[in-house]
């Protein structure tokens, strides 16, 4: 067996239902590195040993016993401290909620409970999960374990880290311009943001609720595809959920890519990137294709209107939620997050209902075009090399603002259109860091997407390979 | 395009720039902040209007990614192969 904080969440699972690996095994093995690597990542919040520690003894018994065991029986994880638990504090990497202790549990995390998954603990984000590349004005930047001097990605930068530095298998994470793939990306890991309305957000702090998505970061999209079919699915919680299907994502994972169709428009996306991140784009797209996937060129229109929609959706909505504490406490918010929720407060009413009423339009052409006939669109999910955190806090203001225009440049649209996408690790740029690409598809078209990342992944090496310092000696 | 450019223009009295100006007035930004805020928010704004102008009218508007989602969860339930469309 492989040393176990290398198992994934699949194989952790198996160990644990077959009996080679017991729940109090596997679960204080991750407690021990969440401990012991989590303060230099700046990835943890805090944890509940004795909680998961028990939870996990009542997982062997169970076994012992001879009862059932859900498809994540024993698995620990630990999640973006954005997801409510009844009766535990939640900060939202916040000053303001520091001592916000919910009452109610979110729906994704009653599902992971009785699928059996053991809740380490809450993982660091970015304030009010409102910076794409991990910063926390208060709680200090999250930490990328390729080198702690760059970007972790964010908002879900404790859950990038922890799940790359092998600290858990799986976290759950939530995106609302990006912030799922910026991590993932940006640690080298698979990152699933779902169609909006496939997973409830019931009990998940909201940035945006036309926006927000909550998904799994796990190493591999086999992992992710196991994640997804737990929380997936319709909640009388959340009404935007009941068109979702229930499915079992694992299942499609053939390996093969015969019959599928990857578009790749230009000129948008690929033109913000790097020499050498379109190198490893290209070289994807070869595997993809040698897997069996046809892949066709697209053309992409309206990226300015669709930005500037999403942004001024995102602006209001977040103002709307947070206009009271600027007004009382706004000596309690970093900067940079102010400076963006702001502009929210400033937009009429009218030009708001018309980009509810584009998203319907935008989208549909959107997908007419960047897709065509295809099954999903292939393209970067950070144009550019992973940025040192001194590139994107330092400097002049437009400075910074470019730097972080360029992290959300092929994510922030796609919230907006409400569309599925996967990251997948692709190789290294020049600067030793991962590179990554998206895989965008049709609304509920997550078993598309989860099917060809695995293809890619069961003959690239990129998603098995752990930062320096965090692998197996 | 729509038929008449002038519905999709907000109306704005008195009260409503009040409260604007009130909301913005707490907003604990320095004046350069606010500054940029409002180019950003001008910016925005108007690449908004002239979608809206562009392509919103009272006929046919669909109001929500719902529409989309009818298809397509017929569409996601089918096994992927049925669904290809190879040449």
């Amino acid at each position: 067996m492989s040393a176990l904080f290398e198992l994934g969440v699949v194989e952790t699972a198996d160990a644990i239902a077959d009996g080679s690996l017991s729940a109090e095994t596997a679960t204080s093995a991750a407690l021990e590195r969440l401990a012991a690597y989590g303060p230099a990542l700046n990835a943890v919040v805090s944890l509940d040993p004795e909680g998961a520690l028990a939870r996990a003894r009542a997982t062997d018994l169970a076994r012992a016993r001879g009862e059932p065991l859900g498809p994540l029986a024993g698995v620990p994880m630990a999640h973006k401290d954005l997801l409510y638990r009844a009766g535990r504090p939640c900060a939202g990497g916040s000053l303001i909620r520091r001592d916000f202790v919910p009452d109610e549990t979110a729906v994704v995390l009653e599902r992971l409970d009785s699928a059996g998954a053991i809740d380490l603990g809450r993982l660091q984000l970015a304030e009010f999960a409102l910076s794409p590349t991990g910063l926390n004005a208060h709680y200090g930047h999250g930490r990328n374990p390729w080198n702690p001097d760059y970007c972790s990605g964010g908002s879900s930068s404790g859950s990038g880290a922890a799940v790359a530095a092998r600290l858990v298998p799986a976290a759950l994470g939530s995106d609302t311009g990006g912030s799922i793939r910026h991590p993932a990306a940006m640690c080298g890991i698979t990152g699933v943001k779902p169609t909006h309305g496939l997973v409830p957000l019931a009990g998940a702090m909201p940035l945006a609720p036309s926006l927000d998505s909550i998904g799994p970061l796990c190493r591999s999209a086999r992992d992710a595809a196991r994640l997804l079919s737990v929380i997936a699915g319709p909640s009388p919680r959340d009404g935007s959920t009941v068109l979702a299907p229930r499915r079992d994502y694992e299942a499609g994972l053939s390996g093969d890519l015969k019959g599928l169709s990857i578009a790749v428009p230009e000129p948008y996306y690929r033109e913000a990137a790097d020499a050498d991140i379109l190198a490893l784009l290209d070289d994807s797209l070869k595997v993809l294709a040698e897997r069996g996937a046809r892949i066709v060129r697209t053309a992409v229109r309206d990226m300015a209107a669709i930005n500037s929609a999403m942004q001024l959706m995102m602006a209001v909505e977040a103002a709307t939620l947070h206009r009271r504490w600027i007004e009382e406490r706004p000596d309690d918010y970093g900067a940079q997050v102010l400076s963006r929720i702001a502009p929210g407060l400033a937009y009429p009413a009218t030009r708001y209902v018309e980009v509810v009423s584009l998203r319907g339009p935008l989208t549909a052409d959107w997908l007419a075009t960047a897709m065509g006939e295809a099954d999903m669109v292939h393209i970067p999910t950070l144009p550019v090399a992973v940025p040192s955190i001194a590139a994107t806090t330092e400097g002049s203001a437009e400075a910074v603002a470019a730097a972080l225009g360029r992290v959300t440049h092929c994510t922030r649209a796609i919230n907006y259109l409400g569309l599925p996408s996967v990251a997948v690790p692709c190789g290294f740029a020049h600067n030793g860091l991962p590179a990554s690409f998206q895989l965008v598809g049709r609304p509920f078209g997550e078993a598309a997407l989860l099917r060809a990342a695995d293809a890619y992944q069961r003959v690239t090496p990129f998603h098995r390979a752990p930062p320096p310092g965090y692998g197996a000696p | 395009m729509t038929n008449n450019p002038s519905h999709s223009r907000e109306t704005t009295s008195g009260a409503v720039l009040a409260e604007v100006a009130r909301d913005l007035n707490a907003t604990p930004l320095d004046p350069a902040r606010l500054a940029a805020a409002a180019q950003v928010a001008q910016a925005i704004n108007a690449a908004v209007r002239t979608a809206a102008d562009e392509r919103l009218n009272m006929a046919c508007t669909p109001w929500s990614l719902q529409t989309l989602y009818f298809a397509a969860r017929s569409d996601a339930e089918k096994p992927l192969d049925a669904r290809s469309r190879q040449p």
